[in-house]
């Protein structure tokens, strides 16, 4: 095939933010500074269920240096945000739905000021009865959080007849599994700075999707969308705490009505209280398989709690319910959830959307099948993998691009390398997963600008906001090879909505396949112009022609040739301009309402983690010694760039199993800081073996697919199975804290 | 209260504020020195991103104050190339792939500058003891081992 001859991609580069990174010259949005600039604050409810009695703000009002107070009467538009539904308001106007919410804005001189204001503030409230829990929220006469019920979203799959499947069975398994509400604790905490000028309101701000948060801006100030510029910042890490409206409306109301520069910066407490979180879950399922290990139906139920407001949650439920039964061919499926509102606090987007949590439902199922039939867990999933051809849940039929197995095979030669004895108190386990790229059976654009310049230097312009993963880097890669330009000659300008056209979200692993084909047509396109040119020239059909390495030659003579040089000069004399524009929407189609059956993605990446863990089982403590990944990113763009999610991945993973949990009380996080919420350090870190799985179809650029979030996800499985495998124990909730182990030990 | 004088080196150069004592040093960097390479991450010394080496000792600024750095001689990433050449570690970090989002780094690099300083060839044990301080929650510590392998020629 052509396209696997790559010029450029498939190699390691220096990442093209990382310079200015390493030497202190990077701007983050809190390093931004104007002359005049006032400093913003948020005051925010203390209770999770409210009607507001009073709002009394004379007394910071009367503070020297106190420029303004706002509420909600004060907001020109609308007065609804949300990335899905419209249901969160920018400041409280009808109640109070969450510790946290947003009543009324402040812009002071000094931040110390600011914060001064804030305090003096007066609020009664007229309190509701509260809901936090699933139960009481589908309770008949509980309170409604949002209209007239509070179940937020439900949805049903089926595929075959399940019921009958079963019957014929030889074992069954049954779990019920609980993961917990997570924080992504980026170390960046949320910031950005507005100004007014000429009109048009600018914010620059850190953020996962400058495009969305235009719309959010002009929408709560009542502007066309082109009065209202948004600039990404270098952004402090994400991993989807950064897709929600953070600062950016109340930036822009509070220097609308000061006609100066104002700046949030929020406090580590305020970011995580405020930001959504890992939507908790609890998953019941049943797997059923012929004693030859040939999984014949899952059936599964999962409840979700999405908090005060939707965020995410719409997508976060459709993806659990597609990915629940995992990377497998089950020809009988039959899936329920129901996600509900509470006044807990509002869980949206992480790394993964809904996939990581039930990875822990169907791996762990896969374990326990594994062990019942006395299997090789990787002979099980070998058994029962998907394929090319492989006709889902819904209905869908995969394409070419399906690695599963070779990831599988990758992960079982490297582990079988790597881990040669596994000694008492020490287990295996293995952890699977699959992840559709892009969003749920729905449209999700991104575009790109390029413009070949008379130097042969490149303008790359793309919506797509980089927040440290790398995707200017994945663009500028992928238009080098498609142009036949060098990896320097790109320049990316990224997420800057008065230059770059839309890119939609940098989550749900969609960039590099999404804004990455994009790009791609962008240069097919200004390449087109270049190639008739370099056709006249060179006097050869154009279809003839190659573009690599800074020359045009023909692929029937390469000594018919010329230098890019040469042939930007031609283009000069005919008055010619290599630009380009594309757009790329991925072929995906709704999915019926009733039973989910369409096309919800359009490729698919695989995941395989094998881990070695070791228990201390007089203190429950568990040691994650090696993590072996292999992963199915169809073609990798940047080698070390893949590692780099990979690793970073795991070690994610590792929080998730072992530290990581939100406790909250009545509504309010009681860890919202890191000397009381851990992460893993560099003491946690194992050993991790990474490995790429190159398995490329048509439909991504040069066959390329995400990685971002399939990095994290089957070394959470994998980890905690390893932990099951070490005590021969089932875990059904995590996080697996050395209390927690220590019980399971004990009992 | 009163400002104060201080006088401290900052990257090599005198520098004479005039600030309040209690003025936290990742402000007085931030604010008043256009350091903004020190970054805040949680106020409260747990994630390191605000670390800088007081008289080569790695020090999270937002747990100190300005009155504490009279006479001392403090070094920011903006102060770590010498004559436009990369330190090293920075080198070492661009060639690894350890930097992702960026706002740990300054803080990363400053505190294996100080073990390095103290400890041209670490072992990795060594070199994870002196990074624990400093929290990274995109890379998974990986490439910022080998980053510091390679600076330290190990």
């Amino acid at each position: 095939m052509a396209l696997r001859d790559l010029a450029i991609l498939g190699k390691s580069n220096i990442k093209k933010d990382a310079y200015n990174k390493v030497i202190g010259e990077t701007k983050f949005a809190a390093d931004l500074k104007f002359d005049h600039m006032l400093y913003g604050g948020v005051f925010r409810s203390s209770v999770p269920h409210a009607v507001i009695k009073r709002f009394d703000a004379s007394k910071a009002l009367a503070l020297p240096g106190v420029a303004r107070v706002l509420t909600s009467k004060d907001i020109p538009g609308g007065n609804r945000i949300g990335i899905i539904m419209k249901d969160e308001p920018v400041l409280v106007d009808d109640k109070v739905r969450r510790v946290g919410d947003a009543i009324a804005l402040v812009a002071a001189e000094t931040p110390e000021l600011a914060e001064e204001a804030l305090e003096l503030m007066e609020v009664e409230y007229d309190l509701l009865e509260p809901v936090f829990t699933y139960e009481d929220a589908m309770r008949e006469g509980s309170p409604k959080i949002h209209g007239d019920s509070n179940l937020h979203a439900r949805k049903h799959l089926e595929r075959g007849d399940v019921d009958a499947a079963f019957a014929r069975c030889d074992v069954i398994i049954e779990g019920t599994y609980t993961t917990n509400m997570l924080t992504h604790m980026f170390i960046e905490p949320d910031a950005g700075v507005a100004r007014v000028e000429d009109g048009i309101i600018t914010v620059y701000a850190s953020t996962q999707n400058a495009h969305f948060d235009r719309g959010e801006v002009a929408r709560t100030m009542g502007l066309p969308n082109n009065k209202v510029r948004v600039t990404q910042m270098a952004t402090g890490g994400g991993f989807g705490g950064k897709l929600d409206i953070s600062v950016q409306c109340h930036l822009a109301l509070l220097a609308n009505a000061t006609g100066r520069p104002v700046k949030i910066v929020r406090s580590r407490q305020e970011s995580t209280d405020v930001s959504a979180k890992r939507h908790p879950m609890i998953m019941r399922a049943k797997t059923g398989a012929t004693k030859d290990g040939k999984l014949l139906a899952v059936e599964v139920f999962i409840i979700g709690d999405t908090g005060a407001y939707a965020s995410y949650g719409p997508a976060v439920i459709t993806r659990a319910v597609v990915h629940c039964m995992g990377p497998y061919d089950v020809p009988n499926v039959r899936v329920d959830s129901d996600f509900v509102y509470t006044n807990n606090p509002m869980a949206g987007a992480f790394r993964g959307f809904g996939v990581p949590q039930v990875s822990v439902c169907h791996e762990g199922q896969m374990n326990a099948l594994a062990k019942a039939l006395n299997m090789d867990p990787i002979d099980l999933r070998i058994l029962n993998a998907q394929k090319p051809g492989t006709v889902l849940a819904t209905g869908q039929t995969l394409d070419e691009s399906v690695g599963f197995i070779g990831a599988l095979r990758a992960a079982k030669e490297k582990a079988a390398e790597v881990i040669t004895t596994v000694k008492e108190n020490q287990g295996v386990g293995v952890g699977c997963m699959w992840y559709g790229v892009g969003n749920t059976g729905l449209p999700n654009p991104a575009a790109a600008f390029v413009e070949v310049l008379p130097d042969a230097s490149v303008n790359l312009m793309v919506g797509c906001a980089d927040i440290g993963q790398g995707s200017s880097t994945v663009m500028a890669l992928i238009a080098a090879e498609e142009l036949g330009l060098s990896y320097d000659d790109i320049h990316v300008t990224a997420a800057d909505t008065m230059v770059t056209p839309e890119g939609g979200a940098s989550s749900a692993s969609r960039q590099t396949f999404i804004s990455g084909n994009a790009t791609r047509i962008a240069c097919r396109q200004a390449k087109e112009t270049l190639a008739q040119t370099a056709a006249n020239f060179l006097k050869v059909p154009k279809e003839y022609l190659i573009f690599r390495g800074r020359m045009i030659y023909s692929a029937k003579d390469p000594a018919i040739k010329m230098t890019y040089a040469e042939l930007m000069a031609e283009m000069k004399k005919w008055g010619q301009l290599a630009v380009g524009a594309g757009a790329y929407n991925p072929k995906t189609t709704y999915l019926d309402a009733k039973t989910m059956a369409g096309i919800p993605y359009e490729v698919y990446s695989y995941g395989v983690t094998i881990a070695l863990v070791e228990v201390d089982t007089s203190t429950g403590e568990v040691d994650t010694l090696k993590l072996v990944s292999a992963h199915d990113v169809g073609q990798a763009i940047d080698r070390v760039m893949v590692e780099g999610q990979i690793e970073g991945g795991m070690v994610m993973a590792q929080g998730f199993v072992i530290f990581e949990k939100i406790e909250h009380e009545k509504g309010k996080i009681k860890n919202p800081v890191f000397s009381k919420y851990l992460i893993p350090t560099t003491m946690d870190v194992p050993e991790i073996y990474p490995i790429i799985v190159e398995c490329p179809g048509e439909a991504g650029p040069f066959g390329a697919k995400g990685v971002g979030e399939p990095a994290l996800i089957p070394g959470i499985p994998a980890i905690t199975n390893a932990v099951e495998n070490a005590l021969g124990r089932r875990f059904f909730e995590l996080p697996l804290t050395p209390a927690e182990v220590m019980k399971k030990i004990l009992s | 209260m009163d400002k104060i004088k201080i006088n401290f080196t900052l990257n090599g150069a005198p520098v004479t504020a005039e600030t309040y004592p209690n003025k936290r040093v990742v402000d007085l960097l931030r604010e008043d020195c256009e350091c903004t390479s020190v970054k805040e991450g949680c106020g409260e010394g747990e994630c390191g991103a605000c670390t800088i080496l007081v008289n080569d000792i790695p020090v999270t600024s937002c747990l100190m104050l300005a009155g504490q750095i009279e006479g001392d001689s403090i070094l920011t990433l903006e102060g770590l190339a010498k004559d436009g050449e990369l330190d090293k570690l920075q080198a070492a970090f661009l060639e690894a792939g350890a930097v992702q989002c960026g706002y740990c780094t300054p803080g990363m690099i400053l505190s294996a500058k100080a073990l390095l300083l103290r400890n041209p060839h670490p072992t990795r044990e060594e070199i994870r003891r002196a990074l624990s301080g400093n929290l990274c929650r995109c890379t998974g510590y990986t490439k910022i081992f080998r980053a510091v392998d390679m600076a330290a020629g190990n």
